[in-house]
């Protein structure tokens, strides 16, 4: 997903949620860091490079692709943008190496959603906004695995955009791709820029949704398209749909991480507290657009009656590098450095306690012997 | 199993059908340029000996001696290009049937001609020149070599069968 539903959206689920004007903002704030948190960045303001949220492109040319390098790039993509939905699938007739990467496909409504909603309920703010941020992601990134692998995440390249005519009827046209990164996605032409085919398995370019390009973050577009682990079923990813299961169930997480709510159940949405902006949001998600912040914000303003200011990276950035050492873990950006620590160190325990080595070790697991 | 089950696996059956097809077609092209070094080979060191085989005809007065080299390189001219010309005919044609642009069944007589004379030279291999059974590193290399093509077009007329008996189930169950 994008900025206009990570920051906006988020804003306007939090707010339905029962969260005030600046509550508010500090959750969608945080669940935008997530895709803004590099190694890079928290470098430069001298904080704990392993709570990285993210990769920038440097990063990733960077990135080593042996074992180790592997590992580091799975607790990140998996951890924040890639939620795994069965770290213990089944798949008939494949090797174990095969199956450690096939596990790790993102998918909403998993065991490890619940995990990360309950581990915000404790927390902060911030771990709030990581926790939509995951939540958000598992719909948008569905079918897709935050590990390098060829064999999971390659596509063919028949894509088919689903939409409607004049008449009513479902019509198709192909999608063509360009690799032309620097480029803008062409809505009216139908180019879109995905990533290069390579052949090597470990490659980082065979991470996430390249192959798909940013289809799965645009929220009008509904396609069909054969995903190399589907042994040729194809699959149709309706993101108007997936995007409004999304918000709705943000909205339920919300509710519960304020209190308001028993349990965080799977596969349960706030569909009443959404009810009467539910026309509006997918007119929305609707809209062929290559950046929905406009409409998202003008929606947020007009729950609120505040004004939403603009996500600005560097907000907190002073804040953080003036405090004293001892101060550091109050300012905003500590909080939200602990609350991603907290988060990747739940997953990656979740992934090795699987019997999965992608993931890395887990200390305390190892020296206690794996846990059942 | 629901007649939309049907439909989807009988579906995913046709496009590993013509996905096969496909990568096969590209297997054809690429086996292509493997037959026509290997045929240029065992012209320059190998059993096909033509300076042999013009020298044993007998002319009414002598040739010139630039015939031999010049018959011998258009001979392996014209043999290369008839080995390329049918791979690329039956590997571009499989392309174009995997991928639903041309549906035409042509290919596949040529696909099956080129696998039986493939597969009824592999023994020979292991005959050496003065008829003895001789076996090397290099020649099971070879052998093996053309055995994959041999899979790789039996594969290519088998998913060709499939995708017609599929594609006539899809229809009958629509």
């Amino acid at each position: 997903m994008q900025e206009d539903f990570h920051y906006y959206a988020t804003y306007c689920a939090a707010f339905l949620a029962g969260y005030d004007h600046y509550e508010s903002l500090d959750i969608c704030y945080s669940a935008q860091f997530v895709d803004m948190c590099s190694r890079t960045y928290l470098s430069g303001i001298k904080a704990r490079t392993d709570a990285a949220t993210t990769q920038l492109q440097l990063e990733m040319m960077d990135a080593r692709t042996d074992i180790m390098g592997l590992q580091d790039i799975t607790r990140i993509w998996a951890s924040f943008h890639f939620l795994p939905k069965d770290l213990y699938a089944t798949h008939k007739f494949r090797t174990r190496r095969y199956m450690n990467k096939y596990r790790l496909i993102c998918g909403p409504n998993s065991d490890l959603l619940v995990k990360t909603v309950e581990l915000a309920r404790a927390g902060t703010l911030q771990a709030v906004g990581i926790a939509m941020h995951v939540l958000a992601d598992t719909w948008a990134h569905a079918n897709f695995a935050g590990t390098p692998s060829l064999v999971i995440n390659n596509t063919t390249p028949d894509f088919y955009e689903i939409y409607t005519d004049e008449e009513g009827k479902e019509v198709e046209k192909k999608i063509h791709f360009r690799h032309n990164p620097s480029a803008a996605d062409d809505l009216d032409g139908d180019n879109f820029t995905n990533s290069l085919y390579q052949g090597n398995e470990d490659s980082v370019m065979n991470l996430g949704h390249g192959r798909a390009g940013h289809l799965p973050d645009y929220s009008f577009i509904k396609y069909r398209y054969y995903p190399a682990w589907g042994d040729y079923h194809e699959l149709i990813k309706d993101n108007p749909s997936d995007y409004m299961h999304a918000f709705a169930q943000m909205v339920y997480a919300m509710r519960y991480l304020r209190g308001e709510e028993e349990s965080f159940e799977k596969d349960t949405y706030a569909w009443d507290v959404i009810e009467p902006y539910r026309e509006r949001i997918d007119s929305i998600l609707r809209k062929r657009q290559l950046n929905a912040c406009a409409d998202w914000k003008a929606l947020g303003e007009e729950l609120s009656g505040r004004e939403i200011p603009d996500f600005d990276v560097n907000e907190y950035q002073v804040e953080y590098e003036l405090v004293n050492k001892e101060q550091k873990r109050e300012a905003f950006l500590g909080k939200f450095i602990k609350a991603a620590l907290a988060q990747k160190g739940m997953v990656s325990s979740e992934i090795y306690k699987s019997g999965n080595l992608l993931g890395g070790f887990v200390k305390e697991l190892l020296i206690k012997g794996r846990l059942s | 199993m629901s007649q939309m089950d049907n439909i989807v696996e009988i579906k995913k059956n046709i496009k590993k059908c013509e996905s096969n097809i496909t990568i096969t077609g590209i297997g054809v092209l690429v086996f292509g340029l493997w037959d026509v070094l290997k045929f240029i080979i065992q012209t320059a060191y190998g059993s096909i000996d033509i300076a042999r085989e013009l020298s044993e005809i007998e002319l009414d007065s002598e040739i010139d001696p630039i015939i031999v080299p010049l018959i011998t390189f258009f001979f392996i001219l014209f043999v290369s290009l008839i080995i390329i010309v049918v791979h690329c005919f039956i590997g571009l044609r499989a392309i174009g049937y995997g991928r639903g642009i041309k549906r035409k069944w042509g290919f596949l007589f040529f696909a099956g001609i080129i696998a039986v004379m493939t597969a009824i030279g592999i023994p020979d291999y292991f005959v050496s020149r003065d008829g003895r059974f001789f076996i090397d590193d290099t020649v099971v290399a070879a052998a093996l070599v053309d055995l994959t093509l041999c899979y790789i077009l039996c594969d290519m007329i088998f998913s060709a069968i499939g995708l017609k008996i599929f594609s006539s189930k899809l229809e009958q169950e629509q």
